[in-house]
């Protein structure tokens, strides 16, 4: 009709007449065909037409795109086209429900749109498919085949009554029938799984109650509804079907309009609560990849840091990523869980940031510190807390930057803490710090030998280090036959 | 005949539109459902009037109102909105951008006729 430059009117498709006008408005009894036909200008061949049209130009798909994508503004203009669309076919409750949507979008009520995004969406699915099951020849149908019947399993042994059911429903839904548990189960397997069993309790062989819970066990059909058919009103059966997992009785004998209720209301449910369960599904799994997202970041933005950190101080590259190693070694050994273990790795990589406030010349000097110089070189811990303090979500980094320069002995820097009172995560990248000092080559001189300085944090237990976290590093030493433990 | 512009994105709206349009044999109307189109057409034809939904995707009805003034060969063309929107203020807005009139959906057959006919007399 206008597609390109051909934008000229197409006058043909008004004049397809392909049905029975009269007929079929009866039919649409869901809908408030009158008021639709004065909309129509009383044009009954004209009033289908738009019917039709607003089954093939409908906007289920946009509004749960626009809902999903928090698009108020696009969801506002397609909620306004289907309040629009629902006048010219009397569809009086979407209309209503959409008019207050659309208000809703307008003034940025949310709240709103969140507790009533669903019902409306139900609810117009339930009108395109009742229109659907109605109109099954409309002209362009490719449009809507996204709205497809509904598959209901009828499972009786009696014939009257698969008739009966077949009879009431199959204008709206699919009817697909089995007079046993046998049949029932070989058509299962054998085609899409239906929409909604109605199942009848008393059946020779298996019964009901054998059908449902040898279906609820597997898992491709525990989420179909199923309706059972009872011929008496015995509270045991029902009480045993619900359960077993039915979600609703219906007395024989059939009452046609009661059981067309009944499964409009089921099926209305189930849909609802499925489109839920999506919600629920896309929520989550977006929630996931931000902070996935934001955990790369925060890991990167980290690893940046620890970098600037080792920049300054040209004879300690990779110096931040290897305590950090370490004290993940010793947290491993001291028996931490994930949360720790990831808190004492930030601990490790942070523990230096003071020496960005040292001067080059200090810093990287290759002669012997003079006193004043040494003591300059000591500040570090205390410009890295300062630089820190703000870090409350993890407070080891803190405390790791301000105090892994302290002794057990209570006999280092800067606060002169004792034993317990040195926070534990200090006490470890103390014992991780000084291992990478000892093992690294610097200035002055080069690495020295494993031996030698497992020696020196031996002979340290108690004095320098925590003599429990220094022991674990003596055993991963002593486990570490590759030599391969600083790289 | 007289060809009027119809933009609106919705077809049910269209296709009612037209069928009113098409009682009067003198009215030959051309559909387009967005503003992107509807300026692509105006950029080859002048119609004797258009219909102009407000509310739309992209472009609204004020911002091809807008492109439409704009254009010098379109500057005697009438043009007029529809709109399902309840706003109060709608009146004096669509004045102030230059349009001749509007009317509220959904209307009558004959008052979308009589508010054509008064400027395609």
């Amino acid at each position: 009709m206008y597609d390109g430059d051909n934008m000229e009117h197409d006058e043909s498709y008004l004049n397809d007449k392909i049905y029975d006008s009269s007929q079929i408005i009866e039919k649409l009894s869901f809908l408030n065909t009158d008021d639709g036909l004065k909309h129509c200008m009383d044009d009954a061949d004209f009033y289908l037409d738009i019917v039709g049209t607003f089954v093939e130009d409908n906007v289920l798909e946009e509004l749960k795109k626009y809902y999903f994508s928090n698009d108020w503004d696009s969801y506002r203009v397609k909620v306004h086209a289907l309040k629009s669309s629902a006048t010219y076919i009397g569809a009086e409750t979407l209309w209503s429900k959409a008019k207050r949507m659309e208000e809703a979008a307008k003034q940025g009520d949310i709240e709103y749109i969140n507790l009533n995004h669903h019902q409306l969406l139900a609810l117009y699915e339930k009108v395109l498919r009742n229109i659907d099951a109605v109109m099954p020849e409309r002209v362009n149908q490719e449009y809507s085949s996204s709205i497809k019947k509904f598959t209901i399993f009828v499972v009786d042994d009696s014939r009257l009554n698969r008739q009966v059911v077949s009879e009431v429903l199959s204008d709206i839904y699919n009817i697909v029938e089995a007079d046993s548990g046998d049949s029932f189960f070989q058509q299962l397997e054998s085609r899409n799984a239906p929409d909604l069993i109605l199942l009848d309790v008393h059946m020779p062989r298996e019964n009901g109650h054998e059908i449902i819970r040898k279906l609820k066990k597997d898992e491709k059909y525990t989420h179909i509804p199923v309706v059972f058919m009872t011929n008496d009103n015995d509270l045991s059966t029902e009480l045993q079907g619900f359960d077993d997992g039915a979600v609703d009785f219906i007395v024989k004998p059939l009452n046609p309009a009661l059981l067309r209720a009944r499964i409009s209301r089921i099926l209305e449910l189930y849909y609802l609560q499925a489109n839920l369960q999506e919600e629920v599904q896309i929520r989550t799994q977006d929630i996931l990849d931000k902070s996935r997202q934001m955990y790369a970041f925060f890991e990167q933005l980290l690893q940046s840091l620890a970098k600037t950190i080792d920049a300054k101080d040209k004879y300690t590259k990779g110096h931040s990523d290897r305590v950090a190693r370490y004290a993940v070694m010793l947290g491993k050994r001291m028996g931490y869980n994930e949360d720790q273990l990831l808190r004492i790795k930030y601990a490790g990589m942070l523990h230096d940031i003071g020496k960005i406030g040292i001067p080059d010349e200090i810093i990287n000097k290759p002669s012997k510190l003079s006193a004043d110089e040494f003591a300059i070189i000591k500040s570090h811990s205390v410009i890295g807390g300062e630089i820190l303090k703000n870090i409350t979500a993890v407070e080891e980094i803190y405390s790791a930057a301000r105090w892994h320069h302290e002794r057990y002995d209570g006999m280092g820097y800067p606060d002169g803490l004792k034993g317990q009172e040195i926070p534990e995560v200090a006490r470890v990248i103390c014992v991780a710090d000084a291992y990478d000092a000892m093992t690294s080559c610097r200035g002055y001189r080069k690495g020295l030998p494993q031996d030698v300085v497992r020696k020196e944090i031996a002979d340290g237990l108690g004095a320098q280090f925590d003599p429990l976290v220094g022991t674990n590093m003596l055993q991963i030493i002593d486990e570490d036959q590759d030599f391969d433990l600083h790289d | 005949m007289k060809k009027i512009l119809v933009v609106d994105d919705n077809v049910v709206n269209l296709k009612v539109i037209d069928k009113i349009l098409k009682s009067n044999s003198e009215y030959k109307s051309v559909l387009v459902p967005n503003g992107q189109k509807a300026l692509q057409f105006l950029d080859k034809t002048v119609p004797d009037l258009i219909l102009l939904d407000v509310l739309m995707p992209d472009m609204d009805g004020f911002a091809v109102l807008a492109e439409i003034k704009k254009r010098p060969a379109l500057a005697g063309v009438p043009v007029l909105f529809l709109t399902a929107d309840e706003d109060s203020g709608l009146q004096e807005k669509i004045t102030a951008a230059g349009a001749q009139g509007m009317l509220r959906k959904p209307f009558e057959k004959d008052a979308l006729l009589n508010l054509i006919g008064q400027y395609l007399a």
